[in-house]
Order: C-alpha cells, then sequence, then structure tokens
C-alpha cells in the first residue's frame, strides 16, 4: 500500500509540475500569438492600400448567424462609438435588436462569448468578417473579406481585397487542405493574381476555362519575381492587360478546385456589396453611430 | 443483452434522422451540381406558377436569396425539381419556402443531410477518403513493423478499432465537460496522452482478469497503440472539428477501420513479395515503401469525393 | 550501455546522424518523414521541434532519472515529453505563426514519435546532463537532416526549387510533389544508403 502511495505521489507531482510549466508559458505566449497573428493579417492587408495613404484606421465588421427557434438571423459585431455593439437583423434586413458587446472582439474564441452575452436567447454562429481600411477622414479606402468556401477536399479560407469601387484588388489564401503540387496551387500568384482588376460586373459573369495558362501572362501575374529581379512591374502589367477581361484560367490538375475558389470568390463578393448597404441603414436606423461612414457622406 | 442494447440505439439514430419531415414537403435532396429536387406528399396542381411562389436560401446566409431559373413538377405534381443559377452541393443545408397557392401561408422545409447519412459520410471520409495511412500518412510505424502477418495485421487491426474507439469517446467526454469549459485548452496534448497511456493500461488490465484467450491474441498489440499516431490524431482532429458525441464516434470508427484495411492490404502484399525476387538493397523496409507508395496513389483516387 | 560508459560529443553526434540515424537506420518516426518533406521548410521547422523536445526530454529524464519511480517510469517520460511539445507547440504558434499553419498537427503529434521515448529509455534514463544533451542533439540533428534530405530530394525534384527559391524555370519531375511520392522517396533513399553503406563495408573490407 505504501509503495503504492508513494507511486501516485510521485506521478503525481509530475503532472503537477508539467501543468503548472505549461500555464505560466500559455499565459505568455498566448498573448503573443494574438498580437503576431492580427499583425501578419494586417500585413497582407496593407499590401492593397494605396502607398501614399497616410495613417490608416482598421474597422472591422463580424458577421454572425443567429439561431432562435427554427429561424436564422443575422448578427453584425460593428465598432461603433464608444464600444461594439451587436446588431440583429432579420433576412430582410429589418432591425430585430441592438445591444452594446461588452469585452475584445479581435480575438475569436473572446468575441464568441462576449456575443453570447450580448444575446437574449438563442445560439449564435461565426461566419465570416469584413474589414474596412479607413484614412483619417472615415473614407473607405479598401475592404477586406474574410470569409471560407468549400474547395476539392475541405474548407479554403480566403481574403479578398477590394477597392473603393468594389473592384477585387487581390485575393489571399489563409488556409485550405488540398492537395500539395494540386489544388495547393490555389496560393500561387499566378492563379490568385488572375482575381486582380475585376471589376463587380466582371466577376459577377467571371467563369473558370481550361485552357492552359499563355506563357506571357504568367510572367506578369508572378509579381513577387518581378521585384526580385528589379523589372519594373509598370511593363509586366501591359501584357496581363490583354488577359485580365478573359475567365480565370484553371490549375492544371486542379480544376475542381480552381472552379470552387473562382465561385467562392464571387459569391463572397456579391453578399458583401449587398450586405454592407444593408448595414450601413440599418445602422442608421437603429441610431447606431459606426465608426465607419457610408460613401460620400 | 447487448443484441438488444444495439437495436435501441439503432432506433434511437433512425428516430432522430427522421425528426426533421413533416409537411406538404417530404424530402428533398441535392440531384445537381444546380438542381434541388423535392418529393410532396400533396400534389400541387398543375397550374401552378412558380414565379414567386418558391424561394431558396443557404441556411449559412438566410439574406442572400439563390436565384431560381425554373421549376418543373414531374409526377402528376408529386416531385418539384428546381433548377438554380448558383451551383448547390450536398454538404450544406438549404432553407426553402414553398408556396402552394395564394391563399395558402407559405411552408418553410429545411434541406440538409439526415443524420445517419452525415454518420456514414463521415466514416467513408475517415476509412477511405481521407485513409489516415494512405492519405494522411500517420501510423506508418506501427503500420510497417505489424504488416509482415496477415494474421498480425487482423489481431492489430481489431485491438487498434476497439481501443481507437473507446478512448475517442473517453477523450471527448474530458475534453468537453473538463478542458473546455475550465479554459484549459492549452494542457490538450498532455491530457489526451495521458488518457491513452492510461487507457490502454486499463484495458491491458481488465482484458488479462476478464478473458485470459483475448488477451494472448491482443495484448502484445496493446503496448504497441500506444506510440500510434493515429491514436493521438483523431482526438486532435475531432476537438478541432467540434464534432458531437456521434460524430466522434463515427470518426474513430472510420478510421480505426482504415487503419485496419491498410494493415490488412499491405500483410496480402508483403506475404508475397516474400516469395519475389527482389533486388538485395531493396529486401524489407525499402519495398515495403514502395508498395506502400502505390497504395497511396491508388487511394488518391478516392480524394476530393463527398457523400 | 552502462552508466559510467564515457561518450564524446562528436560520438554522439555522429552516432545520431549517421550510424543510428532515426529515419534511414533506426526507421523510427516515418509519418513525418512521407508527410511534410515536400519542401525543406516544413522538414526544417518540424525537425527543429523535435530536436527541440528530444534535448529537452533527455536533459530532464537524465536530471531527475533518480526521482521518478521504476514502475511508472513510461507514463512519466511520456508527461515529459508532453509537456516540452506543447512548449515548441505553443512557442512556434506565437513566434512563427505562418509556417506552423503548415505543420500545426504534426508538432502535437511528436509526442507519440517513438524516436524520443526510445532515446529516453535506451539512453537519458541511464546517463548523467551532458552525454544525454549531445545524445538528444545527435538524434534531433539526424532526424532533422534527414527531413531535410528528403525535402531537398522532392522540392528539387517536384518543383524545381530549394526552400521555396525557384532555381530552374521548369518543373523537371512533378511526381515527386505529389503527396504519395514520399513513400518512394524514402524506400528509394533506404535502399541507397543501404547500397552505398554496403560498397562502403566492401571497399574498407578488401582494404
Amino acid at each position: 500500500m505504501r509503495e503504492f502511495l508513494k507511486i501516485a505521489l510521485n506521478l503525481f507531482v509530475i503532472s503537477l509540475v508539467s501543468a503548472g510549466l505549461l500555464g505560466v508559458i500559455f499565459t505568455h505566449t498566448e498573448a503573443t500569438r494574438k498580437r503576431n497573428e492580427q499583425a501578419r493579417l494586417e500585413q497582407s492587408m496593407s499590401r492593397y492600400l494605396p502607398a501614399n495613404a497616410g495613417a490608416v484606421r482598421f474597422a472591422a465588421i463580424h458577421r454572425y448567424l443567429v439561431e432562435e427557434g427554427g429561424r436564422s438571423d443575422i448578427g453584425y459585431v460593428l465598432p461603433v462609438r464608444g464600444g461594439n455593439a451587436l446588431l440583429v437583423l432579420d433576412p430582410e434586413g429589418n432591425v430585430l435588436s441592438k445591444t452594446p458587446v461588452a469585452g475584445p472582439v479581435d480575438d475569436e474564441a473572446e468575441r464568441d462569448a462576449a456575443v453570447k452575452r450580448a444575446l437574449s436567447g438563442g445560439e449564435a454562429r461565426y461566419a465570416d468578417s469584413y474589414i474596412l481600411a479607413l484614412d483619417s477622414s472615415g473614407r473607405r479606402l479598401a475592404s477586406f473579406i474574410q470569409g471560407r468556401t468549400a474547395g476539392f477536399k475541405t474548407w479554403v479560407k480566403l481574403l479578398v481585397a477590394l477597392g473603393p469601387d468594389n473592384a477585387v484588388l487581390g485575393l489571399e489564401i489563409l488556409e485550405h487542405e488540398e492537395d500539395p503540387g494540386l489544388g495547393a496551387e490555389i496560393e500561387q500568384e499566378y492563379f490568385r493574381n488572375q482575381f486582380a482588376g475585376r471589376t463587380l460586373a466582371e466577376l459577377n459573369a467571371l467563369g473558370v476555362v481550361k485552357l492552359p495558362l499563355p506563357d506571357d501572362y504568367r510572367r506578369c501575374l508572378e509579381r513577387s519575381k518581378w521585384a526580385a529581379r528589379g523589372i519594373n512591374p509598370q511593363a509586366e502589367t501591359a501584357v496581363c492587360e490583354k488577359y485580365a477581361h478573359e475567365d480565370i484560367h484553371a490549375i492544371t490538375g486542379a480544376t475542381i478546385s480552381s472552379r470552387r475558389v473562382t465561385e467562392g470568390v464571387k459569391r463572397l463578393v456579391q453578399a458583401f456589396v449587398k450586405r454592407m448597404d444593408i448595414v450601413e441603414s440599418a445602422a442608421a436606423k437603429a441610431g447606431l453611430e459606426p465608426a465607419f461612414s457610408p460613401e460620400g457622406r | 443483452m447487448s443484441r438488444r442494447l444495439l437495436w435501441a440505439l439503432l432506433a434511437l439514430l433512425l428516430l432522430t434522422a427522421q425528426a426533421s419531415a413533416a409537411g406538404r414537403i417530404l424530402d428533398g435532396e441535392v440531384s445537381g451540381e444546380h438542381e434541388l429536387t423535392l418529393t410532396l406528399g400533396l400534389a400541387l396542381p398543375a397550374d401552378w406558377q412558380w414565379q414567386g411562389n418558391v424561394g431558396v436560401v443557404e441556411r449559412e446566409s438566410p439574406d442572400i436569396p439563390l436565384t431560381v431559373e425554373s421549376a418543373r413538377l414531374e409526377q402528376n405534381g408529386r416531385v418539384l425539381v428546381l433548377t438554380l443559377a448558383e451551383p448547390v452541393s450536398s454538404q450544406s443545408a438549404y432553407d426553402l419556402s414553398l408556396r402552394p397557392s395564394a391563399q395558402e401561408p407559405a411552408e418553410k422545409f429545411t434541406l440538409r443531410k439526415g443524420f445517419l447519412a452525415l454518420l456514414f459520410s463521415i466514416v467513408i471520409g475517415a476509412a477511405l477518403i481521407q485513409n489516415f495511412v494512405f492519405s494522411r500518412y500517420l501510423g506508418l510505424c506501427i503500420f510497417f513493423g505489424a504488416s509482415g502477418r496477415k494474421e498480425t495485421a487482423v489481431g492489430m487491426g481489431f485491438s487498434f478499432i476497439l481501443v481507437m474507439t473507446l478512448s475517442a469517446v473517453f477523450v471527448w467526454a474530458v475534453y468537453n465537460f473538463v478542458l473546455r469549459p475550465l479554459h484549459l485548452q492549452f494542457l490538450q496534448v498532455i491530457t489526451f496522452v495521458g488518457i491513452i497511456a492510461i487507457f490502454v493500461q486499463f484495458l491491458d488490465t481488465v482484458l488479462r482478469k476478464v478473458n485470459p484467450f483475448l488477451f494472448k491474441k491482443l495484448g502484445v498489440y496493446l503496448v504497441l497503440i500506444t506510440t500510434n499516431c493515429i491514436i493521438l490524431a483523431v482526438p486532435l482532429i475531432l476537438v478541432n472539428n467540434a464534432y458531437d458525441l456521434w460524430e466522434s464516434l463515427a470518426l474513430a470508427l472510420g478510421s480505426g477501420a482504415g487503419f485496419a484495411l491498410a494493415l490488412f492490404l499491405m500483410a496480402c502484399v508483403r506475404e508475397r513479395l516474400e516469395l519475389a525476387d527482389i533486388p538485395e538493397v531493396f529486401r524489407g523496409l525499402p519495398i515495403a515503401f514502395v508498395v506502400a507508395g502505390l497504395f497511396a496513389l491508388a487511394f488518391l483516387g478516392f480524394s476530393g469525393m463527398s457523400f | 550501455m552502462s552508466e559510467g560508459q564515457h561518450y564524446t560529443v562528436l560520438e554522439r553526434l555522429a552516432n545520431g546522424l549517421v550510424r543510428e540515424n532515426p529515419i534511414f537506420k533506426l526507421a523510427l518516426s516515418m509519418c513525418p518523414a512521407v508527410a511534410m518533406t515536400n519542401n525543406v521548410r516544413n522538414g526544417f521547422l518540424l525537425g527543429l521541434a523535435v530536436l527541440f523536445v528530444q534535448v529537452a526530454s533527455n536533459v530532464t529524464v537524465s536530471i531527475f532519472r533518480r526521482f521518478i519511480h521504476e514502475r511508472i517510469r513510461i507514463p512519466a517520460y511520456i508527461i515529459i515529453i508532453a509537456t516540452w511539445v506543447s512548449v515548441s507547440d505553443m512557442g512556434l504558434a506565437a513566434y512563427a505563426p505562418g509556417f506552423y499553419k503548415e505543420i500545426a498537427l504534426y508538432v502535437k503529434l511528436i509526442v507519440v514519435f517513438a524516436i524520443i521515448i526510445s532515446r529516453l529509455e535506451v539512453f537519458a534514463s541511464r546517463n548523467t546532463v551532458w552525454p544525454s544533451f549531445w545524445d538528444g542533439m545527435g538524434m534531433g540533428l539526424g532526424f532533422m537532416f534527414a527531413l531535410m534530405f528528403v525535402g531537398v530530394f522532392r522540392e528539387f525534384l517536384g518543383s524545381g526549387s530549394l526552400w521555396g527559391i525557384e532555381l530552374l524555370p521548369f518543373k523537371p519531375f512533378f511526381f515527386w510533389s505529389l503527396p504519395p511520392a514520399g513513400f518512394f522517396a524514402i524506400g528509394l533513399l533506404m535502399a541507397l544508403f543501404l547500397w552505398l553503406e554496403r560498397r562502403f563495408n566492401a571497399w574498407r573490407g578488401r582494404k
């Protein structure tokens, strides 16, 4: 019996020490992890801002799906004067409720908890985020959609950058689990950059073609290589112009991944344009003062 | 006793699967890349106008209606086929509203994969499409170690399915009832490994006492299982995907079965390889790797399939 | 290997890198060698994590080996490994978030890599801190170099680049960057090393 107790105590002490150690390290690294992740996101967004933008402020709108008693509504976490607010709208865009959200909203887990507290009943599921880049006067310089779409295997998480006129500035693939060498090529510049410069009207009619990517087009799409070789981007952009209004060229061996991502970008952008109109008018109706203002005000 | 329990379990599963169907629309399914097919309990009149009387939204985005391009009635109005402009997939859920006539209120229906179908797709997904050995490349040490003989492969496969399923339930419970409520997610790895180690030890002791025959057959493999990547990968995956108990069970069962299948296939080939004339440097492990590579190429064919 | 036996630093490193190379010779912990070697960078990062965990666990076990009860030594080792794995997991997630995403699952799975626990059992539990440290270094570096070697082979042939830097304007042998090619790469390289070793031994025997 004494032997048993000794063994148990031994193991218990080992577990306790390691749990304590992990706790200490976790509290130290967790804050850094969040900060670095945010910095990484902001860095990839700042690539799409005009070079002379000056001081840029980011305002994030997080969309939740609120389900209660068989009906589903949309909840938006908006930055408003003096904090954040949860605005719940029905599918037609009528205001159902507005409540202040207490607590930080940048981290997904913390935000989920804060939304749950702000909601009187029902269940909220995170859907996607819209991040607006604003200049000092509150004008929109660019908008970013952080959402997901079905890929060939599982979900593909993307970041779509839009200009003030809602034309696509660029596409970033944040996370995916496609096959290396095949679907994983969606990460590559020669696929992603095909989206740059598409206007909203072009995007609506955008398709995918199974044609080999012309060599000169590929060269001009691979922008990071220009910089590495000291080539002036301007000269190459002219080549791109020739192809810029054609359909997306599918990746060899990954037509389905290409088609799903293209479809996803289309749907995300269309939904964003519609939802921003709804949110802006609904926020005004609800008497909220969002930290972003509609264009031209 | 155990058979009755099994029947009760099956009945429960079937009941939950049927719960969502009620009203005029009996059933619906995604029948094409742009097509939804609905089975109606009460026929719609032939002169029914679909414009304005039928609406489809994706459950994830109720505020963005999908564009219905055309609707046609088949089988005397008992079946309604909707063609949409947007692509639809059987992986997502859709909310439909249907108004039989101007006087009647619109009827709502949620088209989604049934509960059993969902579990089935998780099992098949883990066993074949995302087979742990041939598509995720996990559990290779045990895979190469235990696939020499068919007999060993079968023994290992069975003990693995058993341990995998039981420990997944255990891990699921501990994660959802202890770690998550207490915000101790950072202890994930250490707890999961601990639970699995304790569990294997426990099974070893119990089996030794209760069923010495089975212990003689499976006992050797139990200890080995602790160092198998899959046994830890499954808990991590089910936690990542926020699976519920049934889904976790399905994942564990599927991945266990997939591992057993891989072992058996490999053992069949390796028994024959012993008789083959292989260059000397390739004998043993190197040729086993090449064979596994051929299997993996074949399993690549399952990639991207969905049920 | 009894206690008191003397190991030199060089001997320990050579042991891990060549004589008992975890991947090519001991054939332990093959999962990452197949799955994470389609480019050099992933191999390097995962190898780094393994190196850290191996060294840290070796040192911890050799310090505390007198306190750990004989009967519970395996669970105790597992807890120690899991602790260091969690530490490296959190560290990578915080300081290298971009690279971490691709290898996240495998970093957590280092816990069950057979190579680590077998070194604790075979070496660290019977030796003092300093040899254990170098044994961990040797094994970790051997693991890292094996992963990187396969990574170089596959990345260069598969996509004509190394560490993401394009060296050739075309893809010489696209097949090698497909996931199943990992099996073929390991099988072929294993056979190659076996062949080289035989030739070397034969050559030495003749001399």
